[in-house]
């Protein structure tokens, strides 16, 4: 999805990039990043938590502006309340997928 | 502390015998000014939550290397959307779409006059696991570029879910 931004913006576009993959949205350097430490899946905000979303976005649209410095990223004050971590990232796609009924898929890329 | 997404995917893939994925990584960034202001602007949506409309193909829960996208009207009633994709959680996300794709949200932000407007057509991804990236200008943002410019966009806001 960075790559995505960076064609966007190689196009001719300004972007904006919300994201919650720190170390990758460094790497890969959409042209302006805002991050939030939520689990993914929450990018915008918790469910139904209509002000949380509206201020998360506002922000991520305000770096349109304050963004002056191609590749800089802003870190949004937003707190989950608790910690997560990779294992609850596990755990948590474990379980939604037993929800479903769905098996966990082996990862072998297709040629 | 953020979690370390790219040192967990590398131990989990290569645990499973694969080769190291190799992470696009730069040291600078291209840019384009934005030269209006949020009021003035019409800001399209791009979210990469595999978010399709019931009569589009639905996206590959476990895509690999998919380079296509869907086009949504952003006034499409969420019980019309399905989203695949099973690399986040999106318990949460079924709940209420607007944590991935916030259209409501922004839809709420133009009348409030915060920006000028939202881009009538919304455009959805998969992504993820894309080996093939060479092909990604002419396969996706290409046509993309297409559907943003036909509706006068200003800018683009990017969900990365």
């Amino acid at each position: 999805m960075g790559l995505i931004a960076r064609g966007i913006e190689e196009s001719g576009l300004p972007t904006v990039f919300l994201g919650s993959c720190r170390d990758i949205m460094a790497q890969v350097r959409p042209p302006r990043g805002v991050f939030l430490d939520f689990p993914l899946g929450r990018t915008c905000g918790r469910p139904n938590n209509l002000e949380e979303q509206t201020n998360i976005l506002k922000d991520a649209l305000q770096a349109l502006v304050r963004i002056k410095t191609p590749g800089q990223m802003v870190d949004l004050p937003y707190e989950w309340g608790r910690p997560f971590t990779i294992q609850d990232y596990v755990r948590e796609q474990k379980e939604m997928l037993e929800e479903k009924g769905e098996p966990m898929q082996e990862w072998l890329p297709k040629k | 502390m953020p979690i370390d997404w790219v040192v967990h995917a590398n131990q989990y893939y290569q645990g499973q015998g694969f080769p190291p994925y190799m992470w696009s990584v730069f040291e600078d960034s291209p840019w384009t000014l934005f030269e209006k202001t949020l009021d003035q602007a019409r800001i399209a949506l791009l979210s990469s939550a595999g978010i399709s409309r019931d009569d589009q193909a639905p996206f590959d829960p476990w895509a690999v290397n998919d380079l296509s996208f869907r086009r949504i009207p952003v006034d499409t009633p969420f019980e019309r959307l399905k989203l695949h994709h099973n690399f986040f959680d999106h318990r949460d996300a079924l709940k209420d779409l607007n944590c991935v794709f916030p259209v409501r949200r922004l839809k709420e932000l133009e009348q409030a006059g915060f920006i000028g407007s939202l881009a009538s057509t919304a455009i959805t991804l998969g992504m993820g696991r894309m080996y093939k990236r060479s092909a990604l200008p002419k396969k996706t943002v290409r046509p993309i570029m297409e559907v943003l410019k036909a509706q006068e966009t200003d800018a683009v806001l990017l969900i990365a879910a």
